[in-house]
């Protein structure tokens, strides 16, 4: 359960995020998430690399590709289906 | 290449084709409301005289199309994806359908400055991510929302927002929305 305090901070928390974003550039934001994806690309392979240390380089970028992909199963299940090809 | 730098790439060549496209999803989400980390980049394209096989083969080698075309349950839209191989990046192309809002939505957008590209790109309008997001309703969707109306809901065309989401039967969930992003306080 919450305090008042837990609140308190969490207010402060979002108005710091709001501010933090407001002081962005607009072109900065744009494009924000794709870096931020490559960053967590390479955090997730240096992961895997300490989980799995006896793995190639290319089975270390094999198994972050079935990382990745579980990720966007759960994220559009229930939303695509398939309906012809190009 | 950096996928900031693939999918400027990308956008650089729909510009140099004159191709009419907008950036839609996280990308237009971060561009007005607070950033955060996306599996892909979304966006709509009129495919009348538009060959994505052949538009993807001039990208080069590292963009790899996937011929699968994908109808969206929510809205009818028809995607394709684009993998740009080295970073496992995903885009993620939409065609232009007969939506009333997605019509209205690609008449409305405008163009922003990207430092990343050689010209200016075409982006969804911040009402329209609104309108578009509570469509979806994910959880990371209204997220997005609340942030983006925490961010610039000062500055939103709200006669045109509600008019979408009276619509679509939205309207409750935006009420709720403002009032988390402090927007009715």
């Amino acid at each position: 359960m919450q305090t008042g305090d837990d609140q308190a901070l969490q207010a402060a928390l979002f108005a710091d995020k709001v501010a933090r974003a407001r002081a962005m550039s607009a072109g900065d934001k744009l494009f924000c998430g794709v870096r931020l994806f490559d960053l967590v690309r390479l955090r997730m392979l240096a992961g895997i690399r300490g989980q799995h240390p006896d793995l190639s380089d290319r089975e270390v970028e094999a198994e972050f590709r079935r990382r990745l992909s579980v990720v966007r199963q759960l994220d559009e299940q229930r939303t695509y289906t398939p309906c012809g090809s190009l | 290449m950096s996928s900031e730098q693939a999918l400027a790439r990308l956008i650089d060549a729909l510009e140099n084709e004159e191709v009419p496209y907008m950036l839609v999803g996280a990308l237009s989400s971060n561009l007005y409301g607070v950033p955060r980390a996306t599996n892909d980049a979304d966006l709509v394209v009129e495919f009348e005289a538009f060959n994505l096989i052949e538009f993807c083969h001039r990208l080069g080698d590292e963009f790899q199309l996937d011929r699968q075309m994908m109808l969206e349950g929510f809205t009818g839209s028809v995607r394709n994806v684009i993998t740009y191989t080295p970073a496992s990046f995903q885009i993620e192309v939409f065609r232009l359908g007969n939506d009333p809002h997605h019509l209205e939505r690609f008449a409305r957008r405008r163009r922003q400055h990207v430092p990343e590209c050689s010209s200016e790109a075409w982006v969804a309008t911040p009402e329209d991510v609104v309108i578009q997001k509570l469509r979806w309703a994910r959880r990371k969707d209204l997220d997005d929302v609340v942030n983006l109306l925490a961010v610039s809901g000062d500055a939103l065309d709200w006669d045109f927002v509600w008019r979408w989401t009276f619509e679509h039967g939205t309207s409750d969930l935006l009420r709720q929305l403002r009032g988390e992003a402090g927007l009715d306080g």
